[in-house]
């Protein structure tokens, strides 16, 4: 957590993300979960960095719990861009299978 | 499969539920894993003699064998869950009235009350209506009077249903009705109606008489029961055991019932 924490300020908790361990899409999907009770903003802050930062509609909740389950989401949501990059392969061919059977399939199989 | 890994992994989709992880393939089997062993199923790590193991093998979230023939049973098992794609739509919905006299405690309809204007379909919406379901290019039609209760606007029912058929002359398809009701309407006309056209009837019964009313009561308060065990019966009796079927809606008041 230490690592991934940058400020807190005006009661807007922001955090630093390195681009080259998570994807952008993972950083996207991770900071949408908090919308519902946060305002988010999420900045470049350098060429390897971006910044998103919290700010609870409820003045009642805690920022913190909020960064740590900011982390393991971004974590989670990474794992699952991973999963589809090693094996979206072979999802696109069970459909292509069930529908319009490959001649022969393992000449097609990418992992 | 890679040398440095004991198994491959399949597609799949995760989900963190209260302390579980929900772990879905392609084909909707599922499994229930601890945030521990998605841990390890992800990183290469399962023991392959555990449970766990061989249950992510038995569902195709993993293999530890050639992929390709796992591809072949996923694929047979995709088909087999997509085959409503062959057909298209086949099950359409028509709510002649919003109108209703039941007052179920669980409704979930806009229903409005049996006297209220401007809540029948009419017959500009009911061709219309057909002309997009005959569209369909499924060969089966089934068409599902819904409400309200439809009964109240039998004279619409009536309408698309002979339109129906006259339309089905042209487009020979294996066309169905079903009306669904709470019974508290029906007439020996009505039921005499349905006969000549085959139409199957689903209806309501919660249970014994106490829990059914207590579910389904009438408008008014006034109760149901009585009702329609006497129209059951009548219907049974005109249109045969086979062409009705009663649901049962299950609520917390079940519990409070011994059989």
């Amino acid at each position: 957590m230490n690592g991934i924490f940058k400020r807190f300020e005006n009661n807007t908790l922001t955090l630093e993300v390195d681009k080259e361990l998570y994807q952008k899409e993972a950083i996207l999907f991770a900071a949408h979960k908090f919308i519902d009770r946060c305002y988010v903003d999420i900045n470049p802050s350098s060429e390897k960095c971006v910044n998103v930062s919290f700010r609870p509609k409820d003045k009642n909740l805690k920022l913190g719990d909020f960064a740590l389950e900011f982390c393991n989401e971004l974590l989670d949501q990474q794992v699952r861009l991973n999963i589809e990059k090693n094996y979206g392969n072979i999802r696109d061919l069970i459909v292509k299978q069930a529908f319009q059977p490959i001649e022969n399939i393992q000449n097609e199989i990418k992992i | 499969m890679s040398s440095a890994k004991p198994y491959q992994l399949l597609p799949f989709r995760f989900m963190r539920l209260n302390n579980k992880v929900l772990v879905v393939n392609e084909v909707g089997e599922y499994i229930f894993l601890s945030g521990e062993n998605l841990n390890k199923l992800v990183n290469y790590t399962l023991d392959c003699q555990h449970s766990t193991f061989l249950d992510l093998k038995a569902k195709h979230i993993l293999t530890d064998t050639s992929v390709a023939p796992v591809i072949d049973m996923l694929a047979v098992k995709y088909r087999t869950k997509k085959a409503f794609l062959y057909n298209f739509t086949s099950l359409h919905m028509v709510v002649p009235t919003l109108r209703c006299n039941s007052n179920c405690i669980y409704c979930q309809v806009s229903k409005k009350d049996p006297d209220a204007i401007g809540f029948d379909m009419d017959k500009e919406t009911a061709k219309t209506t057909l002309a997009m379901i005959f569209a369909s290019p499924s060969p089966c039609i089934k068409i599902e009077f819904q409400g309200g209760e439809p009964l109240l606007n039998f004279k619409m029912l009536k309408y698309i249903v002979e339109h129906s058929q006259k339309l089905n002359k042209k487009y020979k398809k294996d066309l169905v009705f079903v009306v669904c009701t709470n019974l508290t309407l029906v007439t020996p006309n009505f039921l005499k109606f349905l006969k000549k056209h085959n139409i199957l009837i689903s209806t309501s019964l919660d249970g014994q008489c106490d829990l059914h009313n207590k579910n389904r009561p009438l408008q008014n308060d006034k109760l149901s029961h009585g009702k329609l065990v006497a129209n059951l019966k009548l219907s049974r009796e005109i249109l045969g055991d086979a062409n009705i079927s009663a649901l049962m809606t299950t609520t917390k008041y079940n519990a409070m019932y011994r059989f």
